[in-house]
């Protein structure tokens, strides 16, 4: 009877498999030793279960996208240096919309594997978290294994083989070896990290709670950022486009190109913000309550 | 002494009490009744969650052994067992701090 209601309660609160008949076979092994043992309410329990395994699963979640967004980085990044002796004249049409949605696709990734880093760290010690903060751990690492695989897959093998006329044979230039190698190794660093997401997904903590938001992210430098910001997370997410347009543009500068450094600084600027319109409440960068910091551990 | 006052502690206490020999569950609450001399209050099954959790944090490690009944049992891994001292070290100062202050 008990154990029945358990297992109905650990379903509810979406514990399968094997972590749910191992823990029906510990009651059962408990209530043979004990039979009238005070075990406690089986709703409560399966909450418990789901509480700390849904918090331990999202943290896992985070450090691992973010372990495997780091080593497709580094990859992504000898790629770009492999793609240097190319002949960007010899590039089509194609490859530029390819490499574009590579590079957007890759500032996406390091944000959302960063802020999934971030999140982690400052929730690392505590038993439970809330269900919304679970949840948002997952986004952000599925989101970012996501648009890291988005970009290295984005830039076709073939693509640049075909943009460099010298390319025969994958031996015959370091170009043509560096990319396929880098691009699987990468693949397979971000499938590795995939699954503790998926578990991440489907175990949530079940307990109810608010998540915390951009400025929750900035920890010990929050308070400075709510104080610039006047608390509202809307005009924080301004404020550092504003910074990178300028930051851009000064760097145009500092090139020698101020006219492109500006219009870069102006895309870049764009393109953060449309990221925090687009994703900036599914990935708890913004919320639509008022802003909450992060509750001490 | 209620669950609540527990809160804090009772990863330290289970750590503590697994460390003298590998246990399952019931043995884990058993041996915490007895050496609280039956003052530690808490619903049993409450002991369960914990014991996933602190072997999923590294701190225990656990297997089926089939010793006339299929049981879990738990045993400190060396992690775990780093972390008792640690517990035990800042437990010990916390009281005497707590003890010099009342007395």
């Amino acid at each position: 009877m008990y154990l029945g209601q358990l297992e109905a309660e650990l379903a509810r609160a979406g514990i399968r498999g094997g972590r749910r008949a191992r823990i029906i076979a510990e009651f059962r092994d408990h209530l043979d030793c004990s039979p009238d043992a005070d075990l406690g309410e089986p709703g409560a329990i399966a909450v418990q279960f789901a509480d700390e395994l849904g918090t331990s699963f999202a943290r896992t979640a985070a450090f691992r996208a973010f372990l495997a967004l780091a080593l497709a980085g580094l990859l992504v990044a000898v790629r770009l240096v492999a793609l240097i002796p190319l002949d960007a004249n010899g590039f089509s049409s194609a490859d530029s919309v390819a490499l574009l949605v590579s590079l957007l696709a890759g500032q996406v990734a390091l944000v959302a594997g960063g802020l999934g880093l971030v999140r982690a760290l400052q929730l690392r010690g505590r038993g439970a978290i809330p269900r919304q903060e679970a949840a948002v751990l997952a986004r952000r690492a599925g989101v970012g294994l996501t648009a890291g695989a988005a970009t290295i897959v984005a830039f076709p093998i073939t693509q640049i083989y075909r943009a460099h006329p010298g390319a025969v044979a994958l031996v015959s230039h370091p170009t043509n070896w560096l990319w396929p190698v880098a691009s699987g190794i990468g693949l397979v660093a971000l499938l590795v990290a995939a699954p503790a997401v998926i578990r991440a997904s489907r175990l949530r903590p079940q307990t109810d709670g608010p998540a915390g938001d951009l400025l929750a992210d900035l920890g010990p430098l929050q308070h400075v950022a709510a104080r610039i910001s006047g608390g509202s997370v809307n005009r924080l997410a301004l404020i550092v486009g504003a910074m990178l347009a300028i930051v851009v543009a000064l760097a145009g500068v500092a090139a020698g190109d101020p006219y492109d450094g500006i219009l870069r600084g102006l895309l870049e600027s764009c393109i953060f913000l449309g990221f925090y319109a687009a994703l900036g409440r599914y990935l708890g960068i913004r919320r639509s309550g008022p802003a909450t910091a992060l509750a001490d551990p | 002494m209620e669950a609540e006052q527990l809160k804090g502690h009772l990863d330290g206490l289970i750590i503590a009490v697994v460390a003298s020999e590998p246990k399952h569950g019931y043995a884990v609450i058993e041996s915490l009744k007895t050496r609280s001399q039956g003052r530690l209050e808490l619903p049993e099954g409450t002991i369960y969650p914990a014991l996933h959790r602190l072997e999923r944090n590294g701190l225990l490690a656990s297997e089926w052994s089939d010793t006339g009944r299929r049981r879990r049992v738990y045993r400190l891994t060396d992690k775990g067992e780093r972390e008792l001292g640690v517990r035990r070290q800042r437990w010990r100062e916390f009281a005497a701090t707590v003890e010099a202050v009342l007395a």
